[in-house]
């Protein structure tokens, strides 16, 4: 369906607002910005922040004159994702009250946007997301694992090989066995059953964040919008933990054009947008599909196609279009990852001892300006490592229905019968120009960690001249504080995707969020914030106990 | 928990000591000698330091660096295949080790080591976690704490 113009929309909706980053009208209430892939809350508030917030010091004084409700806090949680989640859940295990944390999120759920992608992306709550049974994020301690659990349920179910499956699994992953990873729903469950334990909904107050200061106090100051309210509210702590998540999914450039030129949003999609579309036609009438992009959700995709290929019998033909062949293996020291039908795989997105092992230390104690390199031989664009997806890449290639491409992609075109033509430009000498006609396009890109894409981190480093590392992220220290906006006894931390480049590789994963907890709070502890303590093996055993019987964590 | 050399020391000096040295009590007065045990424990420990070096370096020959519960499972019975071979080796050249009674037969060995290397593998996949919070992302070090 091609949707009529932006700018003309006759005979379509009101517009339900304008992006916040692009500032295009959005005419119905998709997951991310159709236009710039910007992620939600997208819509454009009128945003008319109080003058003292040109300031890079707020006066609560003034402030507090103009009449908009200011609340205080001790610990201010900022994104209410996952991130937020993982930070609230340990400061409530080492003794903070409800009363003393307040968590600013858009959405009620912190595990709704996470959700929400993986669904687009094809990964439901049944399918298995790719993580270590140990990175619970509902669980500090990482123990018992998602596999643990799920073997009880089978035993319980008396289904005694999956059981012992498993469990062969976890004793001997990676390297004998494929790695074990939980199934997404149960993920989400154990997410839900901490929410109801540590008090998350008393402490959400559910809105649009816009910005946040520094105070004359020592403190800070963020302002938001709460949900359905107009007016500006403002929170004042003393500790603010930064956890915004990606500022958006990534849209190619070509994508970007060929979306302002043709208004299209069903036959070129990314792979994070609802596009379920695409698999009912392929299921009932076959054809062509580009698939772009060499990392999981490529090959869950792929996996998807080649599951309705097999049930409808139709003809479905898969074109993965990769920029260029990869046939080397990546190398580290003396071990290497090896790189089978111009895929990379490994079980997580980092190598293992990059979460807790010698590589950790390895990049902790490495100079920042060596990090990037590091980073770069480490990571790269991977897939897991299951032996149901590499079959498939196998088979496909070995019947026919799936081809590899490459090629620059330079336009994207419709063809004038609801079929796409993608131009290509190879890496030939000279370069020769080849075009592809499709059915559907989904492009696999990832998401967006631009900082300039995301207005409150991008606004921070203007305001207070934050440094940048050579990723391009804020520079944080390896306990995660943005040190530039210590203030007075104040301090932000930073956590989540955003603080990339720093002193710790996987930085977006579960483990990744828990390890920037823990270096948080420890250092909160030992500065002395109110009513917190170190977690000793006393306490950090009683306190396992009660999260085991789900009692809520001792004050 | 990928461990790390510095890690891999100071679990092995934690379990042998918090878990090692009761169970060899029990081993002790069950065997009605109070050193030949205790001996034994204190050579597992001095070889083990010995073996981590070895297996700190068989880590950095894969991608992950990591060791999974399996190898660590295989490394520990290793260990105690290797120390009674020694020890009857010596035994035969007429060396007799420091504490070792040259009436230790194979069986109460095996029990002993097996009763003490299991439940020390099994702690360091359970009890460790949930004792030191940190320990996993400090390649099994629970000495220090974040600086």
């Amino acid at each position: 369906m091609l949707l009529p113009s932006a700018s003309s929309p006759a005979g379509f909706p009101e517009p339900t607002g304008n992006c916040h980053a692009c500032r295009q009208s959005i005419f119905w209430s998709p997951a991310t910005c159709p236009w710039c892939g910007a992620l939600p809350p997208y819509q454009d508030v009128p945003l008319d922040l109080p003058g003292s917030f040109a300031q890079p010091r707020v006066s609560l004084r003034h402030l507090r004159r103009q009449g908009n409700p200011v609340t205080e806090s001790t610990y201010l949680a900022l994104g209410g994702g996952l991130g937020s989640f993982v930070w609230v859940d340990y400061l409530r295990i080492c003794g903070a009250a409800c009363a003393q944390i307040a968590v600013i999120g858009a959405e009620a759920h912190p595990h709704a946007r996470f959700q929400r992608l993986c669904n687009h992306s094809q990964i439901s709550g049944e399918q298995r997301i790719r993580s270590d049974s140990g990175a619970r994020p509902d669980n500090i301690w990482g123990w018992p694992g998602y596999a643990a659990e799920e073997v009880v349920g089978l035993l319980r179910a008396h289904q005694w090989r999956a059981a012992v499956r498993i469990l062969w699994q976890i004793l001997s992953e990676p390297a004998l066995a494929e790695t074990y990873a939980p199934r997404a729903q149960a993920v989400y469950m154990s997410l839900e059953r901490e929410m109801a334990r540590i008090g998350w909904q008393q402490m959400l107050r559910q809105g649009r964040i816009c910005a946040l200061r520094q105070t004359d106090d020592g403190r800070y100051v963020a302002a938001y919008f709460p949900q359905n309210s107009q007016s500006l509210h403002f929170v004042v702590a003393p500790y603010v933990h930064l956890s915004l998540g990606y500022a958006g999914i990534h849209l190619t450039p070509e994508l970007q054009t060929y979306r302002h030129a043709y208004h299209d949003f069903r036959l070129a999609v990314q792979a994070y947008e609802q596009h379920e579309h695409i698999y009912r036609q392929l299921a009932q009438h076959g054809g062509v599909l580009i698939l772009r992009g060499r990392g999981i959700v490529a090959s869950r995709i792929l996996q998807r196609l080649d599951e309705i290929r097999q049930a409808s019998g139709q003809p479905i033909q898969v074109i993965h279009l990769l920029r260029a062949p990869l046939t080397e293996d990546a190398v580290y020291g003396w071990a290497r990852r090896h790189t089978r039908d111009h895929w990379q795989r490994q079980p997580l997105n980092w190598p293992k001892s990059a979460f807790g092992g010698d590589l950790r230390a390895a990049l902790e104690a490495a100079l920042p300006a060596e990090r990037q390199t590091l980073l770069q031989a480490w990571g790269g664009v991977t897939t897991s490592d299951r032996r149901d997806w590499q079959e498939v890449v196998e088979r496909g290639l070995r019947e026919g229905w799936y081809t590899l491409h490459f090629g620059v992609v330079e336009q994207i075109k419709p063809n004038g019968r609801r079929r796409l033509v993608v131009h290509l430009r190879d890496q030939a000498s000279p370069p020769a120009s080849r075009r592809l006609v499709a059915d559907f396009l989904i492009d696999c890109t990832g998401l967006n960690t631009a900082l300039n894409a995301h207005p409150i981190l991008a606004d921070l480093r203007d305001r207070y001249r934050l440094p940048q590392n050579k990723m391009g992220q804020l520079v944080v220290t390896p306990d995660f504080e943005l040190k530039e906006l210590r203030n007075g006894g104040g301090q932000v931390f930073l956590a989540g995707v955003m603080a990339l480049g720093n002193a710790f590789a996987p930085v977006d994963s579960f483990v990744g969020l828990q390890y920037a907890a823990q270096r948080t709070v420890s250092v909160l502890v030992r500065e002395g914030a109110p009513n917190l303590r170190p977690l000793d093996a006393r306490s950090s055993l009683s306190q396992w106990w009660r999260w085991q019987r789900h009692r809520e964590p001792s004050p | 928990m990928t461990p790390t050399l510095r890690g891999r020391w100071q679990t092995r000096l934690l379990l042998l000591t918090l878990l090692g040295v009761p169970l060899t009590g029990l081993f002790a007065w069950a065997y009605r000698d109070g050193v030949t045990p205790f001996a034994l424990l204190g050579y597992v420990l001095l070889l083990g330091f010995v073996w981590d070096v070895v297996y700190d370096i068989l880590q950095t020959l894969r991608w992950n660096r990591d060791w999974p519960p399996l190898f660590a499972l295989l490394s520990t019975l290793w260990e105690g295949v290797f120390l009674w071979v020694a020890l009857t080796w010596l035994a035969e050249q007429g060396i007799a080790l420091p504490g070792i009674s040259p009436l230790l037969t194979a069986a109460r060995f095996a029990a002993h080591y097996l009763a003490v290397s299991l439940t020390v593998w099994a702690a360091a996949h359970s009890l460790l976690l949930l004792l030191f919070p940190h320990w996993r992302f400090r390649g099994g070090q629970w000495l220090s704490r974040w600086e």
